[in-house]
């Protein structure tokens, strides 16, 4: 008898203990996992819950929506990719695009799209952004541009007018600083905004961080060409001399995003290159933002006007058990009815928008957007950052840092296979 | 000597199926969790291994290995992970010590004492991470305000951003989160201490410093040398302190082995890399074991005598 209930116990307790490790969701075809990083509370996810719940409930299907920081849901998906055990709908990021395709994770959702009503009120370049390998992998969810933000108010104090180029932010200098205590222009040195505010600025250049070859894979070419070698470095030389000019506060060189929104919010920036998110500062720091307009991002003389279009993909995952049903959720997201219950002032949908600045003023500037290509991002845009580091925090000529960055572009290209050859 | 009878032999069997049925739902369960990851990563270390590029994989021998040796980062990241480490250490035993001989102090409000010092080590990692970035932060820091303002310098400090101040402010973050642990191990074993010790140590003319170098410290040989290797161990491999505060930064002034592996993994997705620096790691802190397990048991022999 004793043996018995011990075999049975232990039996028991095995198949407990074995049952906490078994996988989760994404298995049954009545069930979609979805992942999701929107603020607990605020508008976007008030708007999206019962719109979830709704869609769910006509279709027949259970919705378990999770959410996560991006930088979670980046590396959950990963780890999910490794172990085959992944969600069935994804909120993701451009950057994951490249990555996550070539994982092999992302379904291919082209028929869906052709069929989209909505397609149409989608740009090219939202369009291009969803597509890898000649396949589209997403409905765009949320699309902004980044503009230059400008406390006029502190400006007007300081007798400066709005820059329009690099020169001009340069010729500003202290100006701003010595008169208000507030520092000129905002510069983020490290974290995840720090590669696309650079990507940003090498676009308004005319140069590419990797440009597709004609066998279909990637190379940054600036090593092999003097001319684009030049510009790189003013690039590079731009950011030292934003420094060296006393446009910008010396410790933006290792703040990320968290501390240049904050100090642009509470007005401790004057101006400030960022996404229209910053309209939700107006009601935390109402005494503050009440005085900001939106422009341009300032360029070269040489060069041209760009900005960072950032158009987020909702992502399907192609071993989903409810594939279609799941690539009908990803377009309900991008969807008018969606839209503009949610993402109204930053849809990719040229028929939703508001006449607020935070979606007029940005929307203007959506035809000078440039997007990453689509590869492997997350070793090329630590090299970027590292590139960046080189210059404000160990003093090295720009140059070495557009020659060094190159190169380390270039292998971590070849080490996803996403070099030109491979 | 008498041999065993039959019915003893059957006990003692039965006795081990018992002993081994009992135990083997723990078995299987150490061996789904530890082993098989294990396993995996002892395979990957010397196997061509990357989550995004598919064209790589097979044997790689020592690749792995010669590929993170020779990486600029990992003398840095190296050195790092023994400043941390030994820094953290060495300043939780020392404040978590002095903290419980004071604690040890019979006052008014010693409850009130003990509670607060212990604060610290109930505030979640994350959340102390984040708060002492704000608290260091130069342009709207408190503490930066109390040093300007009291004319002790003359323009903030980039505590978290300057490469001179970034190590030493992680390691005084995460002293200032640990000792709480030092001092609830060590006050349990002073309260341990039987008086007599003190008193005959008094009538031996024994002063306090004298009766602390002579009577306390000996008694807690034991507990120090458990926490301080448990910590030596647990600083080392700690991932999430350093990268809520610096992600190993600024321009990898605090990057230490594990946030390296992080990179490895998670940035450049190169699990073969991760692995063979995980594999260095393990070996590193089983040495750490090693030389515990052996001092652990000299001191048990001393005791026993």
């Amino acid at each position: 008898m004793r043996k018995k209930l011990i075999i049975v116990a232990a039996i028991g307790t095995t198949a407990l203990a074995l049952g906490g490790c078994s996988a989760s969701g994404g298995e049954d075809p009545d069930t979609i996992e979805l992942w999701t990083s929107w603020t607990e509370g605020e508008s976007t996810a008030v708007a999206l819950e019962p719109l979830i719940e709704a869609w769910a409930e006509e279709n027949g299907y259970t919705v378990n929506q999770s959410n996560f920081t991006y930088d979670q849901i980046h590396e959950k998906l990963i780890a999910s990719a490794a172990g085959g055990n992944l969600p069935d709908v994804v909120w993701g990021l451009p950057e994951y695009v490249g990555e996550f395709q070539k994982i092999g994770v992302l379904a291919d959702v082209s028929d869906a799209w052709e069929a989209w009503e909505d397609a149409s009120l989608v740009s090219d370049s939202v369009k291009a952004a969803m597509t890898t390998g000649g396949a589209v992998v997403g409905f765009p969810y949320e699309t902004t541009v980044r503009a230059y933000l400008v406390h006029d108010d502190l400006l007007a104090e300081s007798g400066v007018s709005v820059p329009e180029t690099w020169d001009d932010v340069l010729a500003v200098g202290s100006t701003v600083e010595d008169a208000t205590g507030s520092s000129f222009y905002g510069l983020t040195g490290a974290g995840v905004r720090q590669p696309q505010e650079l990507f940003v600025y090498l676009a308004q250049k005319g140069l590419s961080i990797a440009e597709e070859q004609p066998d279909g894979g990637y190379a940054n070419t600036w090593n092999d060409d003097p001319e684009q070698l030049v510009k790189a470095t003013e690039v590079f030389q731009f950011y030292a001399d934003l420094m060296d000019s006393g446009a910008v506060n010396p410790n933006s060189a290792t703040y990320g995003w968290e501390e240049t929104d904050d100090n642009f919010a509470t007005g401790l920036t004057a101006t400030f290159v960022t996404g229209n998110w910053l309209g939700e500062r107006e009601a935390s720091n109402p005494e503050t933002m009440g005085d900001v307009s939106v422009h341009a991002i300032p360029y070269p003389e040489d060069g041209e006007p760009a900005t960072y279009l950032e158009s987020k993909p909702m992502f399907v995952m192609a071993n989903s058990e409810s594939l279609e049903a799941s690539t009908e959720l990803a377009e309900q997201f991008a969807s008018e009815e969606w839209q503009s219950a949610a993402f109204a002032d930053r849809s990719a949908l040229s028929s939703v928008t508001t006449d607020s600045k935070w979606s007029k003023g940005f929307a203007e500037l959506l035809d000078t957007g440039v997007a990453y290509p689509p590869v492997s991002l997350g070793e090329i845009t630590q090299d970027m950052q590292d590139a960046l580091a080189m210059v404000l925090q160990d003093g090295e000529s720009p140059e070495a840092a557009a020659m060094w960055l190159s190169d380390a572009i270039n292998e971590a290209l070849e080490a996803s296979g996403d070099a030109s050859g491979s | 000597m008498q041999s065993m009878r039959v019915g003893d032999v059957s006990r003692t069997r039965s006795n081990r199926r018992f002993t081994i049925l009992a135990l083997a739902p723990a078995w299987l369960f150490l061996a789904a969790l530890i082993g098989y990851p294990l396993v995996s990563v002892l395979t990957d270390a010397f196997s061509h291994a990357h989550l995004v590029n598919g064209d790589v994989g097979g044997f790689a021998g020592l690749e792995n290995f010669e590929k993170v040796v020779s990486d600029p980062h990992f003398g840095p990241a190296v050195r790092n992970t023994l400043v941390w480490t030994v820094g953290s250490v060495v300043g939780e035993f020392v404040i978590g010590l002095g903290a419980a001989v004071l604690l040890n102090v019979r006052v008014r409000g010693q409850g009130f004492f003990r509670v607060a010092t212990f604060i610290p080590w109930l505030v979640p990692i994350v959340v102390a991470g984040m708060t002492w970035e704000w608290i260091l932060n130069p342009d709207f820091g408190i503490f930066n305000s109390l040093l300007t303002q009291s004319g002790l310098v003359e323009s903030p400090i980039n505590f978290l951003g300057d490469k001179n101040w970034a190590m030493a402010t992680v390691v005084f973050v995460n002293i200032w989160r640990t000792f709480p642990y030092y001092t609830i191990s060590f006050l349990a074993a002073m309260q341990a201490i039987p008086n007599e010790l003190y008193e005959a140590a008094s009538l031996d003319g024994a002063g306090a410093w004298r009766r602390f170098w002579s009577v306390t410290m000996p008694q807690l040989r034991s507990v120090s040398l458990i926490i301080v290797f448990i910590h030596l161990i647990w600083t080392a491999v700690n991932f999430d302190f350093i990268w809520v505060m610096t992600q190993g930064g600024p321009n990898y002034a605090t990057i230490t082995l594990p946030i390296l592996i992080y990179r490895y993994s998670l940035q450049q997705y190169d699990v073969g890399a991760a692995s063979a620096l995980s594999t260095l790691m393990l070996i590193a802190t089983s040495l750490v074991f090693v030389v515990y397990y052996r001092y652990r048991r000299r001191l048990s022999e001393e005791t026993v005598g």
